[in-house]
């Protein structure tokens, strides 16, 4: 079975940040509304250092224990992908069934040079298993073997 | 681009009185608002409504002109688009269906919409609302001659299934209707607000005679139940009527390579599902159907109808020996003797969710409701019961090329997959699931709903592995 490369840590951390930082404007609203008021519940910037410690500790754990339990491996003819931290998910797409194949990359993940294989099948569970957290060229290497299983599948 | 030709038609001219029909609905929502609003509102309602008018007007007349249409043996060529043009062609061998819709209104003024469906997409890929229905039977006709030619000959169908109005009636008197029900409650409300209707004042002025002599505070909790009622009565009888609409006349005929059905009281709907489309047969029923063992056979396709999301009917009631003597000639199956049941566990890992559930909306509902919140504790009995339920009623088999699974308690579902028809394999477990060595196995199929699909809940985990190696095994030989 194959681990994702770690550099998808350091992606999920970076991503999970900026979701994050959505919700400082909303926190920092509110405190600043109970700064002006007359409130003597809640300490100043209460919230917003809430959400901050939430955020903190969500970046330190989550991406490391999703790395922890991510595994694939491309076998003789199918696609078999374990993960999930609460959730345990283990899917076989067999390689017969793949509609269509994508290699994605965005800013981030070309920063570090890590892609996505993206697998789509007719199946409405599974339309799009996605294996993250693969180094650019393998993940172009398992996209051409996929296509050359199909192609000689077709055949 | 070429444009059409002299060849080419147009929608019929009464295309535009369905138009007018949909603007004064548009017209009545964004024009009508609430009197207790604010004179402001109200000019800013009607300026809304004048500007929808001006806009889609004149563009629906666009759209009108622009549309034309070619049908020959080979395909149908449509020309449409007001600010981009476009021509789009669809061959007559890639035609799936070709399926003719008339509504109410459709049917007074002789028109009728036909809807061409292909391979590859959920939706009709080429719509022609509205035409005579003379034109729309000559396409159809037209159509299905040159699809049928492209594969192979058509032998002449004969009726398998029909719905005489006896069964259709008795088949409503099971149905119940939530969404209609929250829809006529929602519509009630609005009138209420418009004062069109004044339920409050009646009801004020009834506890206010001297049979009750009170207020409304005073007899809420036969105001409640008698809410409760009607809301059940109305739900049942919004049921029975959409029911009978919906199945009227229901009809369906099996050919050497498609499945043509027609039913429908005000939308007359007609169709073919190609065999090949077919992924998997999901039998509902419920406890009260299931004594006189009625079943509902709904059949899984690719998604010809965006609207059904994947499943048709294909017999609305009908007794399992009916079914079970129908549903093989569309793909062969048959019921096993034996089935195998999920890991007793799973009434231990069900009970401890509801007991959860229920002690949390117990201790939130005390809150604010001491003591008698703690009657609320009544419900884990319950809960615990119906937890056994559910594993009595949770049973599978893999028998002969077929997995069957039968689940749900209320809602029942019993699915019949064809093992070829798989289209990803999947094991998942939840951390409660994983302390007991349980799982849940998962078999994907194209068509299938979000929230409906073939699942094994709470199999022991080597179960799963041993039952999943076997049907990827057999998948592996089956499949193409």
């Amino acid at each position: 079975m194959r681990i994702l490369d770690p550099a998808i840590k350091k992606v999920w951390t970076i991503k999970g940040a900026i979701a994050w930082i959505f919700l400082l404007p909303v926190t920092a609203t509110v405190d600043v509304i109970l700064l002006f008021s007359d409130n003597d519940t809640f300490l100043p910037g209460l919230w917003t250092g809430l959400l901050l410690m939430i955020c903190f500790v969500w970046l330190l754990t989550i991406p490391r224990l999703r790395y922890r339990y991510w595994r694939y491996e491309l076998r003789e003819e199918d696609l078999y992908a374990v993960r999930g931290i609460w959730n345990r998910v283990q899917t076989t797409v067999p390689l017969r069934r793949i509609q269509h194949l994508d290699v994605a990359q965005d800013l981030i993940e070309e920063n570090y040079n890590i892609a996505r294989l993206v697998v789509h099948t007719a199946g409405t569970r599974s339309t799009d298993v996605v294996v993250p957290g693969i180094p650019y060229e393998e993940a172009v290497h398992l996209r051409d073997t996929v296509r050359e299983f199909i192609t000689n599948y077709m055949d | 681009m070429e444009g059409p030709s002299a060849d080419f038609r147009r929608l019929h001219p009464f295309t535009f009185v369905h138009f007018v029909f949909l603007a004064i609905v548009g017209f009545v929502f964004a024009g009508v608002s609430s009197p207790e609003a604010g004179a402001n509102v109200q000019r800013n309602s009607l300026i809304f409504a004048i500007m929808y008018a001006t806009l889609t007007g004149p563009y629906a007349i666009a759209k009108y002109i622009m549309f034309r249409y070619h049908v020959t043996r080979d395909e149908i060529i449509i020309y449409y688009g007001v600010f981009k043009r476009v021509r789009r062609n669809i061959p007559s061998e890639r035609i799936h269906t070709v399926s003719i819709e008339r509504n109410l209104l459709a049917r007074v003024l002789g028109t009728a919409a036909v809807k061409i469906e292909t391979a590859g997409t959920g939706d009709a890929e080429g719509n022609l609302s509205y035409i005579g229905i003379r034109e729309a039977e000559r396409i159809k006709s037209l159509l299905r001659t040159a699809a049928q030619a492209a594969e192979t000959t058509e032998s002449a169908t004969s009726p398998s299934f029909f719905m005489p109005i006896g069964r259709v009636l008795l088949s409503s008197v099971y149905q119940f209707s939530l969404g209609l029900t929250a829809l006529l409650i929602g519509i009630f409300f609005q009138l209420e607000s418009f004062g069109i209707v004044q339920s409050r004042a009646v009801i004020i002025w009834l506890i206010e005679q001297e049979f009750f002599r009170g207020t409304i505070a005073d007899f809420w909790p036969l105001l409640a139940v008698l809410s409760l009622l009607i809301v059940l009565i109305l739900g049942w009888a919004l049921g029975f009527i959409q029911n009978l609409i919906r199945f009227y006349n229901f009809q369906i005929e099996l050919g050497d390579t498609k499945i043509r059905r027609r039913f429908g009281l005000i939308t007359l709907r007609e169709g073919a599902i190609p065999y090949k489309r077919v992924q998997s047969f999901l039998l509902r029923s419920n406890p009260l159907m299931r004594l006189q063992d009625w079943y509902r056979l709904e059949i899984q396709t690719l998604g010809l109808q965006s609207g059904e999301r994947g499943f048709q009917s294909g017999m609305p009631f009908a007794k399992l020996s009916e079914i079970t003597g129908f549903a093989p000639r569309i793909r062969p199956f048959t019921i096993p003797d034996t089935y195998s049941r999920v890991s007793r566990l799973t009434i231990r890992r069900r009970s401890l969710r509801y007991s959860i559930l229920i002690l949390f909306s117990a201790t939130a509902a005390s809150l604010f409701w001491w003591p008698p919140a703690i009657w609320g504790l009544a419900l884990l009995p319950a809960g615990w019961g119906f937890a056994w339920l559910q594993y009595r009623y949770h049973r599978w088999a893999y028998h002969a090329g077929n997995l069957l699974i039968r689940r749900r308690v209320i809602s029942q579902q019993f699915w019949i997959v064809p093992v070829e028809r798989f289209q990803a394999f999947e094991i998942t477990a939840t951390f409660f699931q994983r302390q007991l060595g349980l799982c849940t196995l998962i078999v994907d199929t194209a068509g299938a709903g979000n929230l409906r699909y073939p699942k094994i809940v709470d199999l022991r985990r080597d179960e799963a592995d041993r039952l999943m190696a076997e049907l990827y095994d057999a998948f592996q030989t089956e499949a193409i």
